[in-house]
């Protein structure tokens, strides 16, 4: 029975976009629906009747929709996904999937890009401060000229990643691997590098010399780069 | 459950009061929730998930409410709501606001 209602929440939300939000909703009716239906049981109604109770029990699925994350439909909602110039401050946009996406000169302060896929997408020149990246996938992406104060990366990946000439002062880095990642003319005052992986990485003029690099492990090519941009690199493994 | 269109919205319209109530007696999680709406009118009102839903997550946007995923009885997880400072503020708003409308219409009606 357990299948038949999950079933129908499956169909109920089926028009809306999979996000986190959307996800946790479902599983929160789905416990509810679930108590619901054990207790007509018990209380000696036969499984067709208890079950259409407990479906009846939900009512208009849309209203909660409207509720939660109102930008998160937008975004599905837009067909073209061009999001320059918007402010998306605070939004919750945990688990979208936008390749491609522009999200240029934005001003995107505090949002939650959590679990995103955002492959190729662009954030030239935009405010990304305190916004969420961790377990995205920003491969290609363009986060070039971005303020990134307090943006958080845990888990992301990076391969390709466009960081020119934006300010990662501050910002933690530790344990990301870095493949091909540009980092040109950025800056790097107290970001923090610790046993993260660096490969055929693009870095010039940049200043590394306040980063910290400890346990982190470079190809030579890198290693020779930083070195002359008078980073301190005792405790870095060269492979 | 007989009641016409303007005594459902009529009743709707204090969905969050009604929530907040419930709160302010310790945390609760969904069915919790439309159980207690149930059984406290007497089984003559009855909220649909759908309202109950829409009216958490407008709370918590809100501030009036935040929540927490805590243990369920299957082995599954349960996410429980809790009343914040402000939560308890806008019940008693609210309460007094209905209190005062109350006097008035029982006046004029």
């Amino acid at each position: 029975m357990n299948d038949k209602i999950n079933k129908y929440l499956e169909q109920v939300f089926s028009p809306y976009e999979d996000t986190d939000s959307v996800k946790e909703l479902r599983e929160e009716l789905m416990t509810d629906l679930q108590e619901k239906y054990s207790e007509l049981r018990s209380q000696g109604c036969d499984e067709e009747t208890a079950y259409h109770q407990t479906i009846a029990s939900v009512g208009n699925v849309s209203e909660i929709i409207e509720s939660i994350a109102e930008k998160t439909k937008t975004v599905k909602q837009m067909s073209q996904r061009d999001f320059s110039q918007t402010d998306l401050r605070n939004s919750d946009l945990k688990g979208v999937t936008v390749h491609d996406g522009k999200f240029n000169e934005s001003d995107m302060r505090g949002s939650d890009f959590s679990g995103s896929d955002l492959r190729n997408s662009s954030f030239r020149a935009s405010d990304l401060s305190d916004v969420i990246f961790d377990g995205s996938d920003l491969s290609g992406a363009k986060l070039s000229m971005c303020a990134l104060k307090g943006a958080s990366f845990i888990n992301c990946l990076l391969n390709g990643t466009d960081f020119s000439h934006s300010d990662l002062s501050g910002v933690c880095l530790d344990n990301l691997t870095f493949d091909g990642t540009i980092f040109n003319c950025s800056s790097f005052i107290g970001t923090s590098f610790k046993n993260a992986v660096f490969r055929n990485v693009f870095i010039k003029h940049a200043d590394f010399k306040k980063a910290v690099f400890d346990g982190a492990t470079m190809d030579k090519l890198t290693y020779a780069v930083l070195k002359g941009s008078r980073a301190n690199l005792a405790g870095v493994t060269v492979i | 459950m007989e009641e016409n269109k303007m005594t459902s919205d009529l009743l709707r319209g204090h969905t969050d009061t009604m929530i907040l109530k419930l709160l302010l007696a310790g945390d609760k999680y969904g069915y919790d929730i439309l159980k207690l709406i149930h059984q406290n009118s007497e089984n003559e009102y009855e909220l649909k998930e759908a309202t109950m839903y829409s009216s958490l997550k407008r709370l918590e946007n809100d501030g009036c409410i935040s929540s927490y995923w805590g243990d369920g009885s299957q082995g599954g997880r349960r996410r429980y709501y809790t009343i914040t400072d402000k939560g308890k503020k806008t019940y008693f708003d609210n309460k007094n606001n209905w209190e005062y409308a109350k006097r008035i219409l029982d006046k004029l009606l």
